[in-house]
C-alpha cells in the first residue's frame, strides 16, 4: 500500500484524575485522564481541533461509548464555527478503531474523541480525550502498513459460548499467543520489516494487558497501553495518542506498531517523520482530584431533567451562541453579543455578523453557591473580549483556582446541561 | 397643579410567610384596608391596576387583572395587570397616575401582590432561572449572582465594600425590628451578618432579602377631588428601561457599579418634582435593597451621594435612625421581605405613613417629602416616585 502521511497531530487530555484510593477501588491507573463534568466527545474534539487551524470540513469519527449519536454530533458541529460543518460523521464499528481514523480522511482532517460514561459509578472508567490530525506529506509520521484480522479466536470462542462470562485467562492466551502474534507478523511483513525494527507496540485489548509478558512473548522491546483494556475499539484517540507520544520519544525514523485486539483485530505501523517533535502537540489540563468525576457519573444526566427546551429555539440561536458570533455596528463599531437588531450604544441598524475573539479579560465575577450544577460552586465571570464584545458565563469546570478581576481567560466550548433530552453547549472561561 | 394625583388611602398587609392565606386573600385584605383608609368603598373605584411579577409560577393565581377583580367582585370596570419584574408595583402606580391625569378614571385602585412562600420544590426564584430561563444564557445566572457581580466590580474599582454591606444589613434589620408589618423583626449584629453562609461572591445570607408573601394597596384621586383631606401628592413618577433581562451582563454599557435605569428614572422623577438636591430635599427614602450592595449603589444612582461614596454614606450613619436622610425606615426589602409585585406599592404606603405621621417609633420627625425606588429584572428597568406632603406642593 502507498504510505499515508500525517503532517500534524493535536491531542487534548482532560484534567480530572482519580486519587489513589479511588483508582485502586476501581482497578484503574491513577493517571487516567477523565473528562470534567462539562466536557464530552464534542467539546474535547473542539479542544483538539482548535490547534490545527482547521479551514476545511473535518471528518469526525464517533467512538463507541459516547453519549451523542452521529446525527446529534453532526447537528451540533454544524452550529459551531470553530469545528465547521463536518464532511461526515462516521460511527466506528466494533472492529475498527485507531486504524480507521488514519485511513478514512485522505488529504483532510480527522478528529476522534473517547468519551465513555460508566453506567454505574462503581464501573471502572475509561480514559477520555480527543485527537485531531491533518493528513499530508508525512512531516509528523507516516503509516507504512495497515492490517486486519476480521475474526479472532476470542470471537469464535465468544460465538460458541454465549452464556457465562468469558474466561479472561483463555482470552488473554488466545490474543497473546495466537491472534496478536499473527496480526503483528502480518503487519511488519507487509511493510517489509521485522519485529526487530520496532521501538515497541501500543496495545489496546479486551482483557488486562500485562505489558512485560506480552513484550517477552512477541519479542519486542516494549508494549505500551493506553488505558484499561476491556474496551478495545473505544479507545481510538487514547491509543493513537499513546503511539504518537512514543514516536516523539523514539525520534525521527522510529517505528511503532499499534494493535487493537478483541471483536476483531486491527493494526497499523507508524514511522516517525522528520518533524515529529514539532508537529505533535499534546495539551493536558492540570490534574485535579476525582470529586467532579463522582458527581458526573452520578448526576449529570438528570440534574436538569425538568428543563424543557424548544429544539426550534436551539436551532435558531445556536449558530450565533455556539458559533460565538455577535454583531458589529457600522456606525459606531460597537460589538454586541448575542447578535442584536439595533445597536445598544447608538441605535444604528446597520449591523453585520462578526466572530468574537476567544480571549479576554475578567472585569467582574461571582462565586455562586446557589446554582445547581454537577460541579462544585459555579463561578460566573464577565469578560471583556479582545477586539470588542462582552461575555458572561461560567468558569469551566476543572479550573485549578477561581478567577479574579483582570485575569486573562480563554473561552472554550463546554456542555452546559441536557434539557429536554437535548445537549446544550455554550462557552465557558478557562484560566491559563 | 390641577393634574396632581394624590394618595387618599394607603395600606399593606403584614409581610411574611402565610400558609393560611392565598394570593386572593392578600390582595383583598390590602384593598379593603386601603379603601377604609381613604374613607371610600369599592363602588367608588372605577379602575384598578394590579402589579404582580411572576404569574402562574409561585401560585396558580395572578395571571391577569382578573385575579384582583375576581376576589373583589369588581365587575364591569377595567382591571389591568402590570408586570415589570421587581418594579411591577411601582409601575402599576405609574399607570394609575397616568390614567388619572388623562381623566380616563376618577378614583383609581393600585394593588401590588405576590405569593411566594407555598410553592412546589422547583418553584423558587433560583429554580425558575434554572428551569425556565434561557437554555444557555441563564445557566448560572441567579439573582444573588447578578448582584454579586456588582459587588465584586464595586470592590475592584472602589475598594473593600464588606463593612458597608454589613452596615446596610444591621441598619435595615434594626428598622424592621420596629416595624410590626416586617417579615423579619429581629435586629442582627455585624458579626452575625458576616458569619452567615455565602450565596454568591461576597453576598451572604444576611445580605439578601427573603422571599415573602404580601400585598399592599393605594387609593388615588386627582388633587382637585381631595381638597381638605389628608393626602400625599405623587409629585414625580418615572420609569426607565435599560438592559436586557438575560443579557444585562453581556452589555458593555453596563458598568456594574450601579444601574442606568435608576439614574434615568430618578432624573425624570426629580425634574417633575422639582428636586435638585435630593439629600437635602428628601426626608425619607424607601429604596430597593434586594441585596445590601444594591442599597449602596442605589444611593449613588439616586444622587444621594457621588459615585463611589455610597459606602461612606451608610457608614456615616446618615441613612440610619436620626441621620440626615433615613433610608428604608420600614426595614426595606431586607427586613420587610420582597413579595415582588407588592414591594413598590408597599414602599409608597411606608412613605405615606411617614408623611402622615403614623410610622410609630420609626417616624422621621417632620417628614414632608419621600422617595420610593424599585429596581427590576436585575437592572433591566427601574421606577422612581417622589411623594410629597401637599403643603410642600402648595408652597411651590
Amino acid at each position: 500500500m502507498p504510505t499515508i502521511g500525517i503532517d500534524s497531530v493535536s491531542a487534548y487530555l482532560p484534567g480530572y484524575r482519580l486519587n489513589q484510593g479511588l483508582a485502586a477501588e476501581l482497578a484503574v491507573p491513577p493517571e487516567l485522564p477523565l473528562a470534567a463534568p462539562d466536557e464530552d466527545g464534542l467539546t474535547m474534539a473542539w479542544e483538539a481541533l482548535r490547534h490545527l487551524d482547521v479551514t476545511e470540513a473535518p471528518l469526525v469519527l464517533r467512538v463507541p461509548g459516547g453519549d451523542l449519536e452521529p446525527r446529534a454530533v453532526a447537528a451540533h458541529l454544524a452550529t459551531s464555527g470553530p469545528l465547521r460543518t463536518p464532511s461526515a460523521v462516521l460511527p466506528l464499528s466494533a472492529r475498527t478503531g485507531a486504524t480507521a481514523a488514519l485511513t478514512a480522511a485522505p488529504g483532510g482532517v480527522a478528529v476522534l474523541a473517547d468519551h465513555g460514561r460508566p453506567a454505574d459509578p462503581a464501573d471502572p472508567p475509561s480514559p477520555d480525550g480527543a485527537l485531531a490530525l491533518r493528513l499530508g506529506t508525512g512531516r509528523a509520521a507516516e503509516i507504512l502498513a495497515v492490517e486486519t484480522l476480521p475474526v479472532l479466536a476470542y470471537d469464535r470462542w465468544r460465538d460458541t459460548e454465549p452464556t457465562g462470562p468469558p474466561d479472561p485467562r483463555f482470552v488473554e492466551e488466545t490474543l497473546l499467543a495466537t491472534d496478536g502474534g499473527e496480526l503483528l507478523d502480518r503487519l511488519v511483513k507487509r511493510a517489509g520489516r521485522t519485529r526487530d525494527d520496532l521501538a515497541g507496540v501500543v496495545l489496546s485489548a479486551c482483557v488486562p494487558v500485562r505489558a512485560p509478558r506480552w513484550a517477552a512473548r512477541w519479542q519486542v522491546p516494549a508494549v505500551w497501553t493506553a488505558g484499561p483494556e476491556y474496551a478495545a475499539g473505544r479507545l481510538a484517540a487514547a491509543t493513537l495518542r499513546t503511539a504518537f507520544e512514543r514516536l516523539v520519544a523514539a525520534g525521527p525514523g522510529s517505528l511503532v506498531a499499534v494493535l487493537e485486539l478483541g471483536w476483531g483485530g486491527d493494526a497499523l505501523l507508524l514511522r516517525a517523520g522528520p518533524d515529529i517533535a514539532e508537529t505533535v502537540r499534546i495539551e493536558a489540563r492540570a490534574s485535579l482530584d476525582e470529586y467532579g468525576y463522582r458527581l458526573w457519573t452520578r448526576t449529570l444526566s438528570t440534574s436538569d431533567s425538568a428543563m424543557w427546551t424548544s429544539p426550534a429555539k436551539l436551532r435558531r440561536e445556536a449558530p450565533a451562541l455556539v458559533g460565538l458570533t455577535g454583531t458589529r455596528c457600522a456606525t459606531c463599531a460597537d460589538v454586541a453579543f448575542p447578535p442584536r437588531h439595533t445597536c445598544d450604544l447608538c441605535g444604528g441598524t446597520d449591523l453585520a455578523p462578526t466572530e468574537l475573539a476567544r480571549t479576554g479579560t475578567v472585569v467582574s465575577h461571582n462565586l455562586d453557591r446557589l446554582f445547581a450544577a454537577p460541579d462544585r460552586d459555579v463561578q460566573m465571570v464577565v469578560v471583556d473580549l479582545d477586539g470588542g464584545g462582552r461575555f458572561f458565563g461560567q468558569l469551566a469546570a476543572g479550573s485549578s483556582r477561581w478567577a479574579e478581576v483582570d485575569d486573562r481567560v480563554t473561552l472554550a466550548l463546554r456542555r452546559l446541561h441536557d434539557g429536554g433530552d437535548l445537549p446544550h453547549y455554550f462557552w465557558k472561561a478557562v484560566l491559563p | 397643579m390641577t393634574d396632581d394625583v394624590v394618595v387618599l388611602g394607603a395600606a399593606s398587609t403584614p409581610f411574611g410567610e402565610f400558609f393560611d392565606l392565598g394570593f386572593a386573600d392578600l390582595a383583598r385584605d390590602a384593598t379593603t384596608s386601603a379603601l377604609a383608609d381613604a374613607g371610600l368603598t369599592l363602588d367608588d373605584v372605577d379602575a384598578a391596576w394590579l402589579g404582580t411579577a411572576f404569574a402562574y409560577t409561585y401560585s396558580d393565581e395572578g395571571n391577569a387583572g382578573t385575579s384582583l377583580a375576581e376576589p373583589l367582585a369588581m365587575h364591569n370596570r377595567p382591571v389591568s395587570r402590570v408586570a415589570a419584574y421587581c418594579a411591577s408595583g411601582l409601575d402599576a402606580l405609574r399607570q394609575a397616575v397616568a390614567a388619572l391625569r388623562g381623566r380616563t378614571c376618577d378614583v383609581a385602585l393600585v394593588v401590588g401582590a405576590e405569593k411566594m412562600r407555598d410553592v412546589g420544590p422547583r418553584g423558587s426564584l433560583v429554580m425558575q432561572h434554572v428551569d425556565r430561563g434561557h437554555p444557555v444564557l441563564s445557566k448560572g445566572r441567579t439573582a444573588p449572582g447578578i448582584f454579586g457581580i456588582v459587588a465584586e466590580r464595586y470592590r475592584a474599582v472602589y475598594g473593600e465594600v464588606r463593612p458597608a454591606m454589613t452596615a446596610v444589613a444591621t441598619k435595615n434589620h434594626a428598622f424592621g425590628a420596629a416595624n410590626p408589618r416586617a417579615h423579619f423583626r429581629s435586629a442582627v449584629t455585624g458579626a452575625q451578618v458576616e458569619a452567615a453562609p455565602r450565596l454568591a461572591g461576597p453576598i451572604g445570607l444576611f445580605d439578601a432579602c427573603p422571599t415573602t408573601d404580601g400585598a399592599a394597596a393605594l387609593v388615588l384621586v386627582r388633587a382637585e377631588d381631595a381638597r381638605g383631606r389628608r393626602r400625599a401628592t405623587i409629585s414625580g413618577i418615572a420609569m426607565s428601561n435599560d438592559l436586557g433581562y438575560f443579557t444585562a451582563n453581556l452589555s458593555a454599557r453596563f458598568d456594574m457599579l450601579g444601574f442606568e435605569s435608576t439614574r434615568n428614572a430618578a432624573r425624570a422623577a426629580y425634574a417633575a418634582a422639582g428636586v435638585s438636591a435630593p439629600i437635602d430635599q428628601l426626608d425619607v427614602v424607601e429604596l430597593h435593597d434586594c441585596f445590601t450592595i444594591t442599597e449602596i449603589v442605589n444611593y449613588e444612582d439616586l444622587g444621594l451621594c457621588g459615585a463611589g461614596e455610597g459606602r461612606d454614606l451608610v457608614l456615616s450613619g446618615a441613612t440610619g435612625p436620626g441621620g440626615v436622610l433615613p433610608v428604608n425606615t420600614s426595614g426595606g426589602l431586607k427586613a420587610c421581605g420582597h413579595p415582588i409585585g407588592a414591594t413598590g406599592v408597599r414602599m409608597v404606603v411606608d412613605v405615606c405613613d411617614q408623611l402622615w405621621g403614623r410610622a410609630g417609633e420609626r417616624q422621621v420627625p417632620g417628614a414632608r417629602r419621600g422617595l420610593a425606588h424599585a429596581l427590576g429584572g436585575p437592572g433591566s428597568l427601574a421606577c422612581v416616585a417622589v411623594v410629597s406632603d401637599p403643603v410642600l406642593e402648595d408652597a411651590a
